[in-house]
């Protein structure tokens, strides 16, 4: 379980996130929706250990991020919104690669595995010949590795084809219902965001869905 | 750790493989085109040789072993058609008589010199022929003194020509006539005659060393380019240990290439390898790996991580006195030594200061590296 309490950001004098609060349970998908500058992606790196906050707690299955950082980026998958595997390797070279830096250790089957899974079955092809859609596949199997309960997900379908965003959206859902991971995620397409989460936060003042961000988010239901 | 680095190296060894050797070629190329340059700004000029005598040949191996001149040997005929042809800067003539000349002490007109209206080096090529021919004279004046003297004193048999003529020669390669050391009283001598034991080879090598260093070294940045940072987090192994991994794979990769060099340039250019060598080649091998890790750290763009590289390894070569020397500014400030590695490299030492700054910087890198990031 994830908990948010009075989460606050500021850069110098400007406030970017301001007394958020949420909680998401095991085999949840939420979205994060708002305009650009809203937060979202401060809120993504808030939650995935790589910024402070100014205030707030936050807590993963009881460990407070505060006291056991390093516990908790175990149990982290942080999808970056910038494709994150080298360019010059395969498909297979970057899984392994990963895997040997890995905190839980795979067989070159478990990490081929998981790229079929999601429909990447270029495994021997290098990635400067990818599509984009392929790449952000690699890009989140990557972060699956290490078997993370959380996975967070800073606009992984952007600038991809319809197929592949529909094949990451059944993946993750398979994720979520099959496997109880928690998955949160941003995008500015509101449909992918209606077919694919459970509920939905919105940041931002004068945001297109909710003032603010509310503490249990819009149920899903309420925007298709 | 080695699976990963190796990973890495398979995928790029050609690029590597190229920086490896790129200063051990350039070196190469910039020494044959300065052997080429030099013998084609020597002076060309012919010397025709009628005399067959122990004084004219000595005379012969010193003009040929004159640095700036480079001496044809022909016939007259053709030395003054090849000078008309402006071929040859100027032409001399070692006469026969040349020897009886000497000997009796005649000084004029003892070598016959022809040259055109484009010698330009002419003068000062005459009066280093004729000073090397004044050389014999005044050594066999010497000689007929010193013999003389004897006879005067009624002791003729003891030296005869010859060997004063021997010794002469002999003091001439023994002794630096026209050099001395001095010192102060009571005090150490002041002059250092010793010679760097690592001449202008690896000056050049230095620089080429140097960049391509830099160049190896954009790893840093690519490796943790602000898009891959976030994954470093949630690896077992952080950036920090994988980059100091990959620094010892480099130190160890490129000390090899390194050693095999000091061989190549031994074979090519007789320059010494001694574990003294080896040692201070290690010490500078190790202080510009770590010079370019810690600068490659400081960046984030490449462009920019190239430029400063570039910049700093000139700035390291010109006052390490690789390419000018310094050897004047280093007898008045003997601290500027210490400024540059290369120059501990030249002279064969361990640039002491350069290694614990750096090692000190080091650990800050790694003290820092583990607490940026939340």
């Amino acid at each position: 379980m994830l908990e948010v309490e009075g989460l606050q950001k500021r850069y110098k004098q400007k406030t970017v996130l301001e007394n958020c609060s949420l909680q998401m349970k095991q085999g949840e998908i939420v979205g994060l929706v708002g305009e650009n500058g809203a937060g979202k992606s401060t809120m993504l790196q808030l939650l995935a250990t790589i910024m402070q906050p100014t205030k707030g707690e936050i807590r993963l299955d009881g460990l407070s991020y505060k006291e056991s950082v390093k516990e908790v980026r175990r149990k982290i998958g942080y999808v970056p919104q910038d494709i994150s595997i080298w360019e010059e390797f395969t498909v297979e070279q970057n899984m392994l690669f990963f895997e040997r830096l890995s905190w839980k250790k795979r067989t070159q089957e478990e990490c081929r595995q998981l790229c079929i899974d999601m429909q990447l079955t270029h495994w021997k092809e290098g990635v400067q010949s990818l599509s984009g859609g392929m790449k952000r596949k690699l890009n989140l199997a990557i972060s699956l590795l290490h078997d993370p309960i959380l996975l967070l997900l800073d606009e992984p379908t952007v600038g991809i084809d319809l197929k592949s965003k529909t094949e990451i959206g059944t993946y993750l859902h398979s994720l979520a219902k099959n496997k109880g991971k928690m998955i949160m995620y941003t995008s500015h397409d509101m449909d992918e965001i209606t077919n694919v989460c459970d509920r939905v936060y919105s940041i931002g003042k004068d945001s297109f869905y909710m003032d603010l961000l509310q503490e249990k988010g819009i149920p899903v239901e309420q925007l298709r | 750790m080695r699976w990963m680095v190796l990973t890495r190296f398979r995928n790029e060894w050609k690029s590597i493989v190229c920086w490896l050797l790129l200063p051990i070629v350039m070196t190469l190329l910039v020494m044959k085109s300065v052997g080429v340059w030099q013998e084609e700004t020597k002076v060309p000029i012919a010397l025709v040789v009628q005399e067959e005598t122990q004084l004219a040949k000595q005379l012969v191996d010193e003009i040929v072993n004159t640095e700036l001149l480079h001496v044809h040997f022909m016939v007259l005929d053709e030395a003054l058609h090849k000078l008309e042809q402006h071929e040859l800067d100027s032409v001399f003539v070692i006469r026969e008589g040349y020897e009886e000349s000497v000997l009796s002490n005649r000084r004029n007109q003892l070598i016959e010199a022809y040259s055109s209206n484009q010698s330009f080096a002419y003068q000062a090529v005459v009066e280093t022929i004729t000073s090397l021919a004044q050389q014999d004279v005044a050594r066999s004046k010497a000689s007929f003194v010193i013999k003389q003297l004897f006879v005067d004193y009624g002791r003729e048999s003891e030296w005869d020509y010859g060997e004063i003529i021997g010794k002469s020669h002999e003091r001439q390669q023994n002794e630096a006539l026209l050099r001395t050391s001095f010192s102060y009283y009571d005090k150490e001598e002041t002059s250092n005659d010793s010679t760097a034991p690592l001449l202008q080879v690896w000056g050049v090598w230095t620089l080429f060393a140097m960049i391509t260093t830099f160049f190896l070294f954009d790893w840093m940045l690519k490796e943790n380019r602000p898009s891959m940072r976030p994954r470093w987090l949630f690896t077992a192994i952080s950036f920090r240990r994988y980059a100091l991994g990959m620094l010892l794979f480099y130190t160890a990769i490129l000390f090899s290439v390194d050693v095999l060099t000091a061989f190549i340039f031994l074979a090519l250019f007789d320059e010494a390898v001694t574990i003294r060598i080896l040692l201070s080649l290690y010490a500078f091998r190790l202080t510009v790996n770590v010079l370019a890790f810690l600068l490659a750290s400081v960046y984030r763009q490449l462009f920019m991580y190239y430029v400063s590289g570039i910049a700093i390894a000139l700035f390291l070569i010109v006052i390490g006195g690789a390419i000018l020397p310094l050897d004047g500014l280093m007898r008045k400030w003997p601290w500027i030594e210490l400024l540059s590695p290369v120059q501990s490299l030249l002279t064969g030492s361990i640039p002491i200061g350069w290694l614990i700054a750096l090692s000190t910087l080091l650990v800050l890198w790694m003290w820092k590296g583990g607490k940026t990031i939340a």
